[in-house]
C-alpha cells in the first residue's frame, strides 16, 4: 500500500458531498487504492452502503466519520477495533495575516494533543492557492513543535473532477445563493476530487512521512462493520422457561384454543415440524418479541393481523400473529424461513394507523430508548425536487421552474426533454436549459434528507449504541437509528415491522359504529366464518368503492370478469391483478379456463394438485417453489433459493444453472423436456412479481370483511372511512357520493349536529343518516372545534354564542366558509358578513355564566 | 349565491358537495357538444364513437402496458373509465396532466359489464367551471372591510388574517391523483 485517502466526503454530508458513497468506492477501486476512508460530517449515514460497495469492488473501508465540533477544531475519526480511536485535526484552510495560524488554533491543538497524546495527527492538504507551500511549512513546525505525526489528505468531495459543477450547484443550495451571487462561498478550484495514489505520492514527495501515516493509519485501524453480531433480546420468558420451551408452550396452548382438545394432524405435524427448524437457528425470542408486541396490541383492542410471508407459520397463527389458517390452505414454512438464509425471519405486523403509537410508545416503554430505536428511512431528490434546486441556483426564473416542474408525472422515470419541454414554451437546444437538465440528472437519487422510517423497529439485547449509531428522534425520549431498513437487512440485524394499515382503522371504527347504533358485536373472525353469497354478488359488479384492495380501477375491470364467489377467489383476485401476472400473461389464461373457455389439462397429479386451485395457471410463489420440489426434486431450501434468485436471475448469470437442474429434475422425474422447459419459461417469468400466498390470503381477510361491512351497513361503512381517511384509492367525494348511491342520505356539515368525525344520525328509511363532520372542512383540527362541540349543552341559537364558548374567529370563519350556520338560518354568505361583523364585538367578560 | 356558486365554495372548503355535482352546471353546453353522460354508456352498443366529459379523478399509468394511462372522469352521473393509448397520450399530454374538467373524443369499448372509453381525442374544459364562480371576489371585499364605513380602497388591502383561502379558482377542485 503506498497511499490511502482518509478524509472523503461522500453525499450523505448533505449539500456538501456530490458524489454516492458507491461511486466513490469504485473509482477508488479503478485506481488501485486498497483501502480509504469515508468521513462525512457528524452523520455515519452511509457508511454501510460505502461498505455494501466495498465488498462488491474488493476494497477496504474504514467506517469513519468527521466530527465538526461547535467549540474547535474539526476532527477525523477512525475507529482502530472494537475499541480505541485515531483523531486527524483539521487545521484552517488559510493562513492569517502573519503568514501562520490563528494562536486559537494553535492553543486548540495543543489541548487536543494534551488529551489524545499518540492517538491524534494533523492533517495537511493542498489548496492549490498561493500560499500552499507557506501554510504546508507552518503545519510541518506546528507539527513538529507539538509533536503531531501529519497525515497526507486530499479533503476528497465528489469522485472526479466533472462533479466540480455539481458540487458548486450544492454549495449554491446550502448558502441560498444563485451561483452568480456565490463567489467565494465556492471552492476556488476542482481539485477536490479522488486522486490517483501516484498522483498523491507526487504531491507530497517532500513530505514522505505524511504519506506514510496515511498508510499506518489505514492498516491500525481494521474496525470492519463485519464484525458486527446482532444479538436477539432475551427476557421475555418469566425467567422460569427458556425462550424455547417457552415458545413450545405458547404455541401448543395456541394451537388448543383455536382446534380444540384434538388437534388436526396437521396442525400438529406442522407446529412440531416448524418447532424443530426454530431450535436449530434459534429464532425463539424473536417469535416472542413479535408475540409480546401483538399481545399487548390485543389486550389494549387495537387490530392487527402479520402480512407477507409470516402467514405460512402454523406456529404464528397459534400464536395469533397471523390469520391465515392453516387447515384452509396450504402453507409453506419455507418460505417464510429457511435455512439457507442465515438472516432472521421478517414478520411486518399492521396495525390500526391511528393507534400505532400506542404500540409504538409500548416497545420504547417496555425496552428502554438505548435497546429500541426505529430506523431511518433517507428521501431522495426526484425530479420535482431537483429541477427547482438547480433551477433556482442557476438563476432561472420562477415561471420556468414551475412549468419544468409541472410537466413531470411524479414518480416515474420521466425526463425533462423533447416534447415535454416544447410543449411548456421552452427551447430544449438552449445552452443554460441544457445545463441545468445535465446538473439535475446528476442530482437526481441523492439522499436529501433522513427521515424517521414507517415503523421498522430494531430491538436489541445489549446496547443499542454498541451496534449502530443513533440520533434523537423528533419525539422526546425517542431514539432513531441512522441507519436505513436496507442498511440493515445488509448487516443482518433483526428488525420488526409495526406497520399501519388504515383499513384497520377503518374496520374498528366501523365495528364501533355498529355496537353504538346496531347493537352488534362484529368481529373479524366471526365475519369471516361464512362466505356470503349477497357479499359476492355485490363484489362481482365491481361496486367496490372504499374497499380494501379492490377498488382500484384495474380491480373493478376485473371483477365482473372473474366473479369472485367463494373466499380463495378473493385471494387469487388480490393475487391476480398487479403487474406481474399481467405482463406475464397469467390472467388471460385463468380468466379462459374460469369460464370454461379452454379446457385445463395436468400433466401430472402432482402438478395438478399444486396448481388446481389457480386453474393450472401458476400464481404464487409458493406454488413455483412446491413445484420445483415436487416436480424437480428440489429440496425446500433449494427451492427457496430459486424464488430468492427469479428475481434477479439474469443479472446474477445463474438462470443456466437453475435451468439445467429444474429441467433434468424433471425429465428424471418422467416428465417431458418440452414441458420441462415451459415451465421453467413461466417461472423465470413470474419470478419477481409472483405474490405468497400467505400474504395474499391475510389480505383477503381483510377485503372480505370491509366488502361485508360496505354490502350490509353502508351507513356504518361510510361513515368509519370518511373518519379514518386520508387512505384509500379514492376522495371524501367519492365514498359520499358512493353512500347517497346505496341509499344512506347524508347531512352537511352543521354547527348545530355535527361532531369533528362524522356521526349516524337517527335511522332513515334502512339506514342511518350520515352526518358529516368538522373534519372534512380543510384547515378545522380537533382542538379548534373541542369548544364548541363540549359546550353545545342545547342548540346554539346566534352566532356569538360560539364565540363565547371560546371558537376562534379564524375557525368560525372557516365554519362560514363551509356553509356550516345553516340550522341558525344563514347561508355561507350570510355567516361570511355576521363573522366578520362578530370580529368588532367586545370580548364576553361573563363566558362561563349563563345569559 | 347561485346554487353553482355555492357548489364551488363547498368543494374548496370541504372537497366536496352534497348540493349538486360541479358538472351538473355546465351540462347544457356539454349537450351543445354532444357529450353522453357517463351513465348512459351502459346503453350505447359497443363500438360507437362518442364524446364524455367530467372532473379527472384518477390518473394511472402502471408503466407496464406499453405506456398506456387509464383515467377515471366523474360526472352528475356516475363514472366513467378511459385508457390513452402512448401516443395519444403524448399528443395530449398537456390536457391529460392539467385538465380538472377533461372532455374526450373516443370508441366505446364493452366487455359485458365493463366498459371502457378508448380515447382519440382530448379537451381541457376547465375554463367552463371557472365561469361558475365569476362573483367569488366578492367575498374578499367583505372581509376585508370590517367597518361599514370603511371606504375601499384603490387596491383591495388583503387582509392576511381573514382570506381563509385564496380566491384562485384553480384550487377549488381537488386535483387528481396520480398513480402508476
Amino acid at each position: 500500500m503506498e497511499y490511502a485517502e482518509l478524509q472523503i466526503t461522500s453525499n450523505f454530508s448533505f449539500l456538501k458531498g456530490a458524489s454516492h458513497p458507491e461511486e466513490l468506492v469504485e473509482e477508488a477501486a479503478k485506481m488501485g487504492y486498497s483501502k480509504i476512508a469515508i468521513t462525512d460530517h457528524n452523520t455515519l449515514a452511509g457508511i454501510v452502503r460505502a461498505h455494501a460497495a466495498a465488498r462488491k469492488y474488493e476494497i477496504n473501508i474504514i467506517p469513519a466519520c468527521r466530527l465538526n465540533l461547535q467549540d474547535g477544531p474539526s476532527l477525523l475519526a477512525y475507529p482502530q477495533h472494537s475499541s480505541g480511536i485515531l483523531f486527524v485535526a483539521i487545521p484552517p484552510d488559510t493562513l492569517s495575516a502573519n503568514f501562520d495560524f490563528e494562536t486559537d488554533f494553535q492553543n486548540s491543538l495543543a489541548e487536543y494533543k494534551h488529551n489524545l497524546n499518540d492517538q491524534l495527527y494533523l492533517a495537511i492538504s493542498r489548496n492549490y492557492q498561493g500560499e500552499d507551500q507557506k501554510r504546508m511549512f507552518r503545519l510541518t513546525s506546528l507539527a513538529n513543535q507539538l509533536r503531531i505525526p501529519l497525515v497526507a489528505t486530499n479533503d476528497v468531495y465528489y469522485h472526479t473532477p466533472e462533479r466540480r459543477e455539481l458540487q458548486d450547484v450544492l454549495t449554491c443550495v446550502r448558502e441560498k445563493c444563485t451561483i452568480h451571487a456565490a463567489g467565494f462561498h465556492l471552492f476556488k478550484n476542482a481539485e477536490r476530487h479522488l486522486k490517483t495514489p501516484e498522483e498523491m505520492l507526487r504531491l507530497y514527495r517532500q513530505y514522505p512521512q505524511a504519506l506514510q501515516n496515511a498508510v499506518h493509519i489505514a492498516q491500525t485501524c481494521q474496525f470492519s462493520l463485519d464484525s458486527l453480531k446482532y444479538v436477539y433480546p432475551e427476557e421475555i420468558t418469566n425467567g422460569a422457561r427458556s425462550p424455547f420451551e417457552e415458545l413450545t408452550h405458547l404455541a401448543w396452548k395456541g394451537a388448543h384454543e383455536i382446534f380444540g382438545e384434538n388437534l388436526p394432524q396437521k396442525i400438529v405435524d406442522n407446529i412440531n415440524y416448524e418447532l424443530k427448524f426454530v431450535k436449530e437457528m434459534e429464532y425463539a425470542s424473536y417469535f416472542l418479541t413479535v408475540y409480546d408486541i401483538v399481545s399487548f396490541a390485543r389486550r389494549q383492542k387495537i387490530l392487527c393481523q402479520g402480512r407477507g410471508s409470516a402467514a405460512n407459520s402454523t406456529i404464528c397463527y397459534c400464536l395469533g400473529i397471523t390469520s391465515v389458517d392453516p387447515t384452509k390452505f396450504d402453507l409453506l414454512f419455507e418460505r417464510f424461513v429457511s435455512s439457507a438464509r442465515n438472516e432472521p425471519p421478517d414478520i411486518d405486523v399492521d396495525f390500526e394507523h391511528e393507534r400505532r403509537e400506542e404500540v409504538i410508545q409500548y416497545i420504547y416503554n417496555k425496552y428502554g430508548r438505548d435497546r429500541a430505536a426505529i430506523v431511518a428511512t433517507v428521501t431522495q431528490q426526484r425530479q420535482k425536487g431537483a429541477i427547482r434546486d438547480v433551477g433556482k441556483v442557476m438563476g432561472l426564473y420562477v415561471d420556468t421552474i414551475n412549468r419544468l416542474s409541472a410537466s413531470i408525472w411524479e414518480f416515474t422515470d420521466e425526463w425533462f426533454e423533447g416534447n415535454r419541454l416544447t410543449e411548456q414554451g421552452l427551447n430544449p437546444n438552449d445552452p443554460l436549459l441544457r445545463k441545468v437538465l445535465s446538473l439535475t440528472a446528476q442530482l437526481m437519487g441523492f439522499p436529501r434528507q433522513l427521515g424517521q422510517h414507517t415503523g421498522g423497529f430494531v430491538i436489541t439485547q445489549g446496547k443499542l449504541t454498541d451496534l449502530c449509531p443513533i440520533l434523537n428522534a423528533r419525539m422526546a425520549d425517542r431514539t432513531n437509528i441512522e441507519w436505513n431498513k436496507d442498511d440493515i437487512d445488509t448487516l443482518g440485524f433483526l428488525k420488526i415491522d409495526i406497520l399501519a394499515l388504515g383499513m384497520l382503522t377503518c374496520i374498528r371504527k366501523g365495528f364501533d359504529l355498529a355496537k353504538q347504533h346496531y347493537n352488534l358485536d362484529l368481529s373479524m373472525a366471526k365475519i369471516n366464518e361464512y362466505d356470503d353469497p349477497e357479499v359476492y354478488k355485490m363484489i362481482s359488479h365491481a361496486d367496490t368503492i372504499g374497499v380494501f384492495q379492490i377498488e382500484s380501477r384495474a380491480q373493478q375491470s376485473m371483477l365482473p370478469g372473474l366473479k369472485p364467489e367463494c373466499f380463495y377467489d378473493l385471494v387469487i383476485e388480490v393475487a391476480i391483478v398487479r403487474p406481474g401476472p399481467i405482463q406475464g400473461d397469467m390472467v388471460h389464461p385463468y380468466l379462459r379456463r374460469r369460464n370454461k373457455e379452454e379446457v385445463i389439462k395436468y400433466p401430472s397429479k402432482e402438478l395438478e394438485e399444486i396448481l388446481n386451485k389457480t386453474l393450472g395457471v401458476p400464481l404464487f410463489q409458493e406454488q413455483a417453489m412446491k413445484i420445483a420440489i415436487v416436480a424437480a426434486g428440489f429440496t425446500p431450501t433449494e427451492a427457496d433459493e430459486l424464488r430468492r434468485s427469479m428475481a434477479t436471475f439474469k443479472l446474477k448469470g445463474m438462470v443456466t444453472q437453475f435451468e439445467k437442474k429444474l429441467i433434468s429434475g424433471m425429465v428424471a422425474k418422467g416428465y417431458d423436456e418440452e414441458f420441462a422447459k415451459r415451465i421453467f419459461k413461466q417461472l423465470e417469468g413470474f419470478g419477481s412479481y409472483g405474490f405468497p400466498e400467505s400474504h395474499a390470503a391475510s389480505f383477503a381477510l381483510l377485503v372480505y370483511v370491509s366488502c361485508w361491512l360496505k354490502c350490509y351497513y353502508p351507513d356504518v361503512f361510510a361513515a368509519a372511512l370518511l373518519n379514518s381517511m386520508p387512505m384509500g384509492f379514492y376522495q371524501p367525494a367519492q365514498i359520499v357520493i358512493d353512500a347517497r348511491k346505496h341509499n344512506v342520505e347524508v347531512r352537511p356539515i352543521d354547527i348545530n349536529y355535527s361532531y369533528f368525525d362524522n356521526t349516524l344520525e337517527e335511522l332513515v328509511g334502512k339506514y342511518h343518516a350520515l352526518r358529516l363532520g368538522f373534519r372534512q372542512i380543510k384547515g378545522i383540527r380537533t382542538e379548534d372545534i373541542e369548544a364548541l362541540t363540549t359546550y353545545r349543552i342545547k342548540h346554539y341559537q346566534n352566532i356569538h354564542e360560539l364565540l363565547d364558548v371560546g371558537v376562534s374567529l379564524a375557525t368560525m370563519e372557516r365554519l362560514a366558509d363551509a356553509d356550516a350556520f345553516r340550522s341558525l338560518g344563514f347561508d355561507r354568505r350570510q355567516a361570511l358578513w355576521e363573522v366578520s361583523a362578530l370580529a368588532d364585538r367586545p370580548i364576553a367578560l361573563f363566558k362561563d355564566q349563563t345569559a | 349565491m347561485s346554487t353553482s356558486e355555492h357548489v364551488i365554495q363547498d368543494y374548496a372548503s370541504t372537497s366536496l358537495s352534497l348540493k349538486a355535482h360541479p358538472v351538473s352546471f355546465v351540462r347544457e353546453q356539454l349537450n351543445l357538444l354532444r357529450v353522453s353522460a357517463n351513465k348512459d354508456l351502459a346503453e350505447i352498443k359497443d363500438g360507437t364513437t362518442l364524446k364524455v366529459a367530467g372532473l379527472v379523478l384518477v390518473r394511472q399509468r402502471p408503466g407496464t402496458a406499453g405506456g398506456v394511462c387509464f383515467i377515471i372522469i366523474e360526472d352528475e352521473s356516475g363514472f366513467s373509465n378511459l385508457v390513452v393509448f402512448e401516443s395519444l397520450f403524448i399528443k395530449y399530454r398537456k390536457e391529460i396532466l392539467q385538465a380538472r374538467l377533461l372532455m374526450v373524443e373516443g370508441k366505446l369499448q364493452r366487455e359485458g359489464e365493463v366498459i371502457h372509453v378508448i380515447v382519440k381525442r382530448c379537451f381541457d374544459l376547465t375554463p367552463l367551471l371557472r365561469k361558475l364562480s365569476k362573483e367569488e371576489n366578492d367575498h374578499s371585499s367583505l372581509l376585508t372591510l370590517s367597518r361599514s364605513d370603511e371606504k375601499t380602497a384603490p387596491f383591495p388591502v388583503e387582509n392576511k388574517r381573514t382570506q381563509v383561502r385564496k380566491t384562485d379558482q384553480e384550487i377549488s377542485i381537488p386535483q387528481a391523483r396520480n398513480f402508476r
